[in-house]
């Protein structure tokens, strides 16, 4: 049996990263992978253009690494949701990332308010990729 | 060439009138390819999406943005698009937060707290799912040109209005070029240098804007730079103003056009102008609205499934008709026939609108009013016209001797009601006539002295050469005066075969319509009644559906064969101008007109001469009967009529009395029409339907002028229940050729000549009754009705009469150049904006010169009196009072301080109440004035060729000049000089009657300046032209008993009667 587009269940031409790079360029969840047909690709990427989603410019903490891979899943989540005539478990599940996204942004507004110098401390960000 | 035919006999008054005809042009090199260009074909892989925005604006006069709202939409290609909204925010002008910090930190609160319309899961690092908040310039960049310009192939920008709100994001504005000369160009980013001249950012496109009328505009982006021409996809700009004027026949507002597709929005009281929170509310239920608007629009473009309709390029029912045509496989007429344009300019030369005129003015008399249905397709049907825009090819018949017979038929009367006589008889055939002598024809006349805009009349035309009509309105003359003109050829297009391609398509999704076979127009009227009588269906679709039916069948019946598109270039153009001569003659115009994509001007000019035979076929069995009628209007007549008949009070040639038909008469004439009823009986029952069941019980009718009347009933305590209220201005029946269906015209027009001044109290949101009817225009109908001077007028009357116009062409911007002057871009008024026209009044008018005020708009009538007011002409500032309530010392400083003296509302009704029917003589045969009342009779017209205007298009911008916006016929007309040259035919011997001496002292120029024109080796300057015919038209009115006559009118009487000195004058 064929598998085909996760959204609409045409024939496959794109293996898509729903969570996306980080600003090294790198996959954030490289496991995380849904066959996509073109136009679906098409759209769920100019999704997180509007969003100014998809490409990172500055560092990422751990915290918005988290931050934007909840609002990056939402979108995606919602997207799928859209596809069909019905609510799916993929609106719902839309709703609770982007609240999880909310929440933690929530969380990184008060560090920047209580410790403003808190992004300095490399602690916070990952090893930058080697060998590349 | 004929000389004069026969001198008026000893004694005879003749009154010579200039008229005017249709001509057909062709360009004599082939068009520019820029004006050629298409859209591209759209690319379907990618997904829909829609940039769905507004923007509200400060209340002075610049109307600058204050802050807009949009919403982005994305939807998989193939759904509905315009569903999921992924992004909503709001942009703010760049200087705000120093300009206006309060109004600024209103914004970042209201943004704060509001949750976005985005569907969720759709938010962004930092902000969440609230509103977006963005700067202008970043919105431009980043959504406008993202979108508009980038995602041009799948993305429609959205509004209502869009001429207005894209104007609020320009930074810079020029006069636009090449296509787009008439509109703007619209810089949105770059700077001003240190000289202030503007600088586009690299590769920063211009956005076009060109409006058609003040309702639709065309857009498109313009190159990145001078000299590099952009090759991507076209703007797809949909204006739903435009779109659902296309899809309905109808202006709408917002709110009225939400109606229309059963979407219920009222928008909320606001104070405008000022930002908050309550203003930001009402802005986004806008784009909301605007966005459900756009949906319906689109669900209902879906229903004509395999019909190419873009909604971004339907700017009205003609394109919407033109695409089902298209759709057919129906090949364009004048491609696909080998015809020689001197037919065209012959059957363009036969081509009048509809018939329009007051018998009985300013006499309440009792009515029935009797309406064709769907008369155009009816026409259609009759004539048989359908075979010849199938046929394969078409070729003409010499038909000369086969009407000349069927003329002189004792029976023709009779035959009229055959259907077999007009598709095998009539049909499609042109006729030149010699010099008919009073023979009842259409003569589009310069009846109205005060006017520079030829009408139509129907009236006893005599003249001194030969004209082409159509043959129906040469067997109405013939069934009207009962002598037929002489015939000296007819020509008969007979059609062969069928041409190949042709294919059957559905009408909305209805029932297959094969155009191989069937008559479509025909179909559509007999779809529309079966869909009335389709209980099954919602009463909102049933109702949409008949409506959508009844503009396409009429539209492809007659707009889209009339259409010719009036071009704006920037050198002229060379043109051959087609007329009723053998030859063309060449001309030079700026504003070539180009035929529409099924422009095909014998058919055409056939169906509006065939509703003129109708309604002369009952003309002629109301008068046999004895009876009369009050006015008849294209499609319609109001016949007097009481139930049992009777005598009716109103003043005659030959009494004080009218009879009355009884309504068994009435009802037997219109019965006898029913043989010509072509549609299923059971669908259409009757050829004519009476309105508001006025058989059984008249309505009454009054009458001021040509559509210009009154349809009503008295209520109880003789209170005035109005029912139908049409009062439109002159160009009614023109308008018909840009598409619009007669019947919708009216609804549309019937406030029209009142209904384009603002309301006196609110302009904004005009009082009206419960039918939708403006209060202030029912007051002046009933002060009307009253017929007594001295019962006041309500308060309004003191009101200055001020119409709103738009800022739409660079020409109307330039009336702002001395308020502009000084100001930098942001605050001057700009494209798109609304202002104030206020109008001199009539005896003033003429002291003030040309001097016309123009003002930003401001919508409290408190403030019109004190608006910084300027001449559109000089740019000048200027002051305007009212005549109403100053004293003559009062008027007389401030006239000689310049002020202009303009109209109240109050004397525009009383205006309005006494314009005169020109096209008619009074009972007692004077020419009808302003205060004529009871039964006119028709007005003789003599004429010649010489005294015969070429005319182009004569509906060009019949909305701005309702509202007196454009006045000089040059800017809405091409006229392409006479038959015959006026300059020797007329002037030039008179000129030698009077002697040089006494030339050069009436006219103050050199004896030897004058022999030399004179003598024909020079033709003087226009100008110098023009004082010559003056004086020369002094000198024969000094020498005959004729006042006020038109110059060339007296000339022509004074050749025609100097029986010494036959001139040649034209064929």
């Amino acid at each position: 049996m064929v598998e085909g587009c996760g959204a609409c269940g045409d024939p496959i031409v794109r293996k898509h990263h729903p969570t996306g790079r980080d600003d090294h360029g790198m996959y954030l969840d490289p496991e995380l992978i849904q066959d996509l047909c073109h136009d679906h690709h098409e759209l769920v990427h100019d999704d997180l253009k509007t969003l100014e989603l998809e490409k990172v410019a500055q560092a990422l903490t751990w915290f918005e690494r988290v931050e934007i891979r909840f609002r990056r899943g939402a979108a995606y989540c919602a997207r799928l949701d859209q596809a069909s005539p019905t609510t799916t478990l993929w609106g719902i599940l839309a709703r609770i990332l982007e609240r999880w996204a909310d929440e933690l942004a929530r969380g990184i507004r008060l560090l920047d308010e209580l410790y403003p110098d808190w992004r300095r401390h490399h602690g916070f960000y990952p090893e930058p990729p080697t060998g590349r | 060439m004929a000389s004069i035919q026969s001198p008026p006999p000893e004694g005879e008054r003749c009154i010579a009138l200039p008229i005017a005809v249709r001509v057909f042009t062709r360009r004599s090199r082939r068009k520019p390819e820029w004006e050629e260009r298409k859209a591209k074909p759209l690319k379907r892989r990618y997904p829909a999406e829609a940039l769905v925005f507004d923007t509200e604006t400060t209340r002075d006069p610049s109307q600058r943005l204050l802050f807009g709202v949009w919403r982005l939409y994305r939807d998989p290609w193939g759904s509905e698009p315009g569903v999921t909204c992924i992004e909503e925010g709001i942009f703010y002008p760049d200087d705000l937060p120093e300009r206006d910090p309060r109004g600024f930190e209103t914004l970042r609160r209201f943004v704060e707290r509001s949750r976005s319309a985005a569907v969720a899961g759709y938010s962004r690092l930092g902000e969440g799912h609230h509103i977006v908040l963005r700067p202008l310039s970043w919105w431009v960049d980043r959504r406008l040109l993202r979108y508009g310009y980038h995602h041009a192939d799948r993305c429609h920008v959205v509004g209502f209005n869009l001429l207005f709100d894209l104007a609020r994001l320009a930074k810079y504005w020029s006069p636009g070029r090449g296509y787009y000369r008439g509109g703007f160009s619209f810089g949105l980013k770059g700077r001003f240098d240190a000289t202030g001249n503007w600088k586009d950012a690299k590769y920063a496109v211009r956005l076009l804007v060109k409006a058609i009328d003040p309702r639709r505009s065309l857009f498109a982006w313009g190159s990145w730079s001078r000299g590099r021409e952009y090759k991507g996809a076209d703007a797809r700009f949909v204006d739903l103003r435009a779109l659902s004027f296309a899809l309905t026949d109808k202006a709408h507002t917002l709110e009225s056009a939400c109606r229309a597709f059963a979407y219920p929005y009222e928008k909320r009281e606001v104070a405008y102008g000022k930002i908050s929170a309550r203003m930001l509310e009402y802005a986004r239920e806008d784009v909301e609205a605007t966005a459900q608007l756009y949906r319906a629009c689109l669900a209902e473009l879906r229903r004509h499934g395999g019909i190419a309709l873009d909604p971004s390029s339907l700017y009205s029912p003609a394109t919407v008709g033109t695409r089902y045509l298209e759709a057919m496989g129906l090949e364009r007429p004048m491609d696909k026939f080998d015809l020689h344009p001197r037919i065209h300019g012959w059957a363009m030369s036969a081509f009048f609108g509809g018939r329009a005129e007051a018998r009985i003015v300013r006499t309440e008399v009792p009515v029935t009013h009797a309406d064709a249905t769907s008369m155009y397709p009816t026409v259609n049907a009759l004539l048989g016209t359908w075979s010849l825009m199938r046929a394969r090819n078409l070729c003409t018949e010499d038909a000369t001797d086969r009407v000349r017979e069927l003329l002189q038929a004792p029976d023709l009367f009779e035959r009229c009601f055959e259907p077999g006589f007009w598709r095998a008889e009539i049909r499609v055939t042109l006729v030149e006539i010699e010099s008919p002598q009073e023979q009842i024809l259409p003569v589009r006349g310069f009846y109205d002295p005060d006017s520079r805009d030829p009408r139509i009349g129907l009236n006893p035309f005599s003249y001194d050469g030969r004209l082409w009509y159509m043959l129906p309105d040469v067997i109405a003359s013939a069934i009207l005066t009962g002598h037929p003109p002489g015939v000296v050829r007819a020509i008969r297009l007979v059609p062969r075969g069928i041409q190949d391609g042709l294919r059957p398509v559905r009408v909305r999704g209805g029932p297959e319509i094969d155009p191989r076979s069937t008559d479509p127009f025909m179909a559509m009227i007999e779809e529309r009644q079966r869909v009335r009588a389709n209980l099954d269906l919602p009463e909102d679709e049933r109702d949409r559906v008949a409506l959508f039916l009844k503009i396409t069948a009429n539209s492809t019946a007659y707009g889209v064969l009339a259409r010719f598109d009036r071009r704006e270039l920037a050198r002229s153009a060379t043109v051959e101008v087609f007329g009723p001569d053998e030859l063309p003659v060449g001309a030079k115009t700026k504003n070539p007109e180009d035929p529409g994509p099924f422009c095909f001007p014998p058919v055409a000019a056939s169906i509006t001469a065939g509703a003129r035979l109708v309604l002369a076929m009952l003309e002629r069995s109301v008068t046999d009967a004895g009876g009369a009628y009050a006015f008849c209007d294209t499609d319609s007549m109001a016949i007097v009529c009481l139930p049992r008949g009777g005598s009716v009070a109103c003043q005659t040639q030959r009494g004080r009395s009218i009879r009355a038909l009884s309504a068994k008469v009435v009802r037997s004439i219109l019965a006898r029409f029913d043989d010509l009823n072509p549609y299923d009986r059971d669908l259409v029952p009757s050829f004519w339907k009476v309105e508001h069941d006025s058989l059984v019980s008249p309505l009454l009718c009054y009458t001021i002028s040509a559509k210009r009347y009154l349809l009503f009933r008295r209520g109880k305590g003789n209170a005035v229940e109005t029912l139908t209220m049409v009062d439109s201005v002159e160009e009614a029946e023109q308008a018909e050729e840009i598409g619009g269906s007669h019947e919708d015209e009216l609804v549309d027009w019937k406030e029209h000549g009142l209904g384009l001044y603002l309301d006196p109290i609110d302009p904004e949101r005009p009082r009206r009754d419960d039918k939708g009817r403006r209060i202030w225009i029912r007051q002046a109908w009933e002060w009307i009705l009253r017929r007594d001077v001295a019962t006041p007028l309500p308060s309004w009357a003191r009101t200055l009469a001020l119409t709103r116009f738009t800022v739409s062409r660079p020409t109307v911007e330039r009336w702002f150049r001395a308020y502009n002057a000084g100001l930098s871009w942001a605050e001057r008024i700009r494209p798109g904006s609304f202002g104030l026209l206020a109008h001199p009044s009539g005896y003033f008018a003429d002291l003030a010169g040309v001097r016309q005020p123009a003002a930003p708009y401001e919508s409290d009538p408190r403030a019109w009196n004190s608006l910084p007011w300027y001449d559109r002409r000089s740019g000048e500032r200027l002051k305007v009072l009212t005549a109403t309530g100053s004293d003559a010392d009062e008027l007389a400083d401030a006239l000689a301080s310049g002020a202009v003296i303009v109209e109240t509302l109050g004397q525009v009704v009383t205006r309005y109440s006494l314009r005169p029917e020109h096209k008619s003589l009074g009972f007692n045969g004077e020419p009808a004035g302003g205060e004529t009342m009871g039964l006119l009779q028709r007005r003789p017209v003599l004429s010649a060729p010489v005294l015969t205007d070429l005319a182009g298009k004569e509906g060009n911008r019949l909305e701005e000049r309702t509202t007196g916006e454009v006045t000089d016929p040059a800017e809405y007309r091409v006229e392409y000089g006479s038959r015959v040259n006026r300059w020797s035919a007329l002037v030039v011997p008179v000129l030698r009657e009077m002697g040089a001496a006494e030339v050069a002292h009436r006219t103050g120029r050199s004896r030897r300046a004058i022999e030399r024109a004179v003598s024909g080796r020079t033709v003087p300057h226009p100008s110098n032209r023009a004082r010559l015919t003056a004086a020369a038209a002094e000198w024969v009115a000094e020498r005959s008993d004729e006042g006020g006559a038109n110059p060339f009118g007296l000339l022509y009487a004074h050749a025609r009667q100097s029986r010494s000195r036959p001139r040649k004058l034209g064929r």
